[in-house]
């Protein structure tokens, strides 16, 4: 039984909360610690807390503050696993002048995790609402059923994002939430471009390796944000809208025509990066149905998987199906290395950056340049060289002092020539290295970054787009596998 | 692989036996200096007299190790002519203790008669007969003379070396 001179004090206490209470009118809501069976306490109270953090997200009701709820508890001389039963949480609530209390237990049987939840009203003392969630994986699975259990306790449904992340798991065949954007038409119409987009979609799902967001949703998301998704085609707005519909891929790409021949660009890129994971492009000639079975067979590969035999066996027409090779700023410096100008224009071919088309022609004029004053060099050194080695020989083989001396003077003179030359070779060779290193460097540093070199597993520094700040940034990553 | 292009300039040794500084002549010297042989072979080395002025005769005295080499052949130099009858040419070479003596004369004493310059004294075929390395000097005995018979300072003696080694 609760005193009068507690419960006095906590009256005051609660006060602020009734007083908050009478100026919004969501209700309130206080969330007690579950109780654990199974699993250390640490780990229920971090679920607990996950639970908690979620709710303001629900904008259904207002949580108590919890340290307000311990302080009460404390106060009443109760521990809050051990307020257990329909009749205390109630009591509670209405010391903190919630409407509703949160209880439950998080148990664990074998692999798989149970968290039963229950909403009591405070004002009739009546359970409102029960949830259930059976959940087999890792206890940090859990933390995503916590949040969804939040919604559902509201009864509201859940924001696509945390039930896409809810389906993604955390197993080896791991799926990934996939966005497909309409594909731009080009040289076909919207609707066909639409349809074509659609079947791409429907065979994404069907690898069984994607989980797609559907195309209403997506609308949806696009519609509350103010986007337009015909005007959203640069990668830019598509990591947006990706980042907003929680998906960690967007794809998207162009279907144009030109006479008979149809063309296919697809690009899947990483949202939270905003750098192009995988892209692929084929090129049909060939009646306009068997264009849907290259559609299909894209989105396979797409997917980094080989196409069905039957899927493979439809295939009509001429196809030209290639994997663009990634740039990356170690090709253009090997490319560099190799000939001063090639990796500025393997750059330039990538970026179209006008430093890079003038440097190119730098680079590769200063080479020449340089490797022309080498060729005379060392043309000179030889000859020098074999003139010091013939005269040397008659000196030798002289013996006729005058004749001697004569041919001793003028080898001596060829030698020094030779070693002149020698030496003006050598600083030539380093100079036509140095320019050759230096133009690689010069290609690596200035080398296509982003979306084409995304692939590259190195530790790197890359500039991307955080939708999330809504700007670009640096980011140094480290491929750990 | 740039290090490996690097040119270098051919080293040359200016080593004439013949090409001897101006501040030691006149001097007498073996050509060539150094010779290799495999053994049982032969080797001509001739005996030089670099920027004489004025000899008339000449006494040349050589050693060598007989244990390694063997004279075979001992012929005259045109330091005084082609034509034999002009001047008097003498060898005596044993081959215990090693040496060889050549005296090497022009006939008269008249001034047309002496030479200068340089000029080949005398043409030795050395046979390798062991395996090592042995050395060829010219004794203290060695000398030039003028017309009249007075000695001329030999500034420089030069030395020899033969390597016999086995094929």
């Amino acid at each position: 039984m609760i005193n009068y001179i507690k419960f006095k004090n906590t009256l005051f206490k609660a006060l602020p909360i009734l007083f908050m209470g009478s100026l919004f009118a969501q209700p309130t809501v206080a969330v007690l610690d579950f109780a654990a069976n199974g699993l250390p306490d640490y780990e229920v109270e971090t679920l607990v807390e996950r639970l908690r953090s979620e709710i303001p997200n629900t904008k259904a009701m207002r949580l108590v503050d919890r340290k307000m709820l311990e302080n009460i508890l404390k106060e009443q001389g109760l521990q809050q696993s051990g307020c257990t039963t329909e009749e205390c949480a109630a009591e509670i609530g209405e010391l903190l002048g919630a409407q509703f209390m949160i209880s439950g237990s998080v148990g664990k049987l074998g692999s798989t995790f149970s968290v039963d939840a229950k909403m009591v009203s405070v004002s009739t003392g009546e359970m409102t609402r029960t949830k259930s969630v059976s959940f087999d994986g890792t206890v940090g699975g859990l933390l995503i059923e916590m949040q969804i259990l939040a919604w559902e306790m509201m009864d509201l449904k859940p924001p696509q994002p945390l039930l896409l992340q809810r389906a993604g798991g955390d197993g080896v065949d791991k799926k990934v939430t996939v966005a497909v954007m309409d594909f731009d038409p080009r040289g076909i119409s919207m609707l066909e471009a639409r349809t074509l987009t659609d079947r791409f979609a429907t065979e994404l799902d069907a690898t069984g390796r994607a989980i797609l967001v559907d195309r209403r949703s997506m609308n949806e998301v696009m519609q509350e944000q103010g986007f337009d998704e015909a005007g959203c085609t640069s990668e830019e707005c598509a990591a947006e809208v990706g980042a907003l519909l929680g998906v960690e891929f967007m794809i998207n790409g162009a279907i144009g025509k030109l006479g008979d021949t149809y063309t296919i660009d697809a690009k899947m890129f990483e949202v939270a990066t905003g750098a192009a994971s995988k892209t692929k492009n084929a090129t049909y000639t060939g009646p306009v149905d068997g264009l849907i079975t290259e559609i299909e067979i894209l989105a396979w590969e797409m997917m980094g998987l080989k196409a069905p035999n039957t899927l493979t066996k439809k295939r009509k027409g001429t196809i030209v199906s290639e994997t663009p090779k990634v740039k990356t700023p170690g090709g253009a410096a090997l490319r560099s290395l190799l000939i001063p100008g090639w990796g500025q224009h393997y750059n330039f071919s990538s970026s179209e950056n006008p430093s890079d088309a003038t440097k190119r022609w730098l680079h590769f004029g200063m080479d020449a340049a340089l490797i022309a004053l080498l060729g005379v060099s060392y043309q000179a050194f030889l000859t020098s060289d074999d003139d010091a080695v013939a005269t040397h020989i008659n000196y030798k083989s002289a013996t006729d002092t005058q004749q001697i001396e004569s041919y001793r003077t003028t080898s001596l003179g060829h030698n020094e020539d030779a070693k002149a030359s020698a030496q003006q070779t050598n600083i030539l060779i380093f100079a036509v290295a140095a320019m050759h290193l230096y133009s690689s460097y010069d290609a690596f540093t200035n080398g296509p970054s982003g979306g084409q070199a995304s692939n590259n597993k190195n530790s790197k520094f890359d500039l991307v787009y955080n939708p999330n700040l809504k700007q670009p940034e640096l980011r140094f990553s480290i491929a750990l596998d | 692989m740039i290090f490996l292009l690097a040119c270098q300039a051919t080293e040359l040794d200016y080593d004439n036996p013949l090409d001897v500084p101006s501040d030691e002549v006149p001097a007498i010297v073996f050509e060539p200096s150094i010779e290799q042989i495999p053994l049982l072979s032969s080797s001509l080395i001739n005996v030089f007299a670099v920027e004489v002025e004025n000899v008339t005769g000449i006494r040349a005295e050589i050693t060598y190790d007989n244990n390694i080499l063997q004279v075979s052949d001992v012929a005259r130099g045109d330091l005084f002519g082609q034509n034999s009858q002009n001047s008097l040419f003498f060898v005596n070479f044993q081959d215990n203790p090693g040496t060889i003596v050549i005296d090497y004369f022009y006939l008269g004493n008249s001034e047309s008669q002496s030479v200068s310059g340089t000029g080949k004294i005398a043409s030795i075929l050395f046979k390798g007969n062991a395996v090592g390395a042995s050395g060829l000097e010219f004794t203290s005995k060695t000398e030039l003379v003028d017309k009249d018979d007075i000695q001329i300072n030999i500034r420089s003696r030069g030395q020899g070396n033969i390597d016999v080694i086995q094929q």
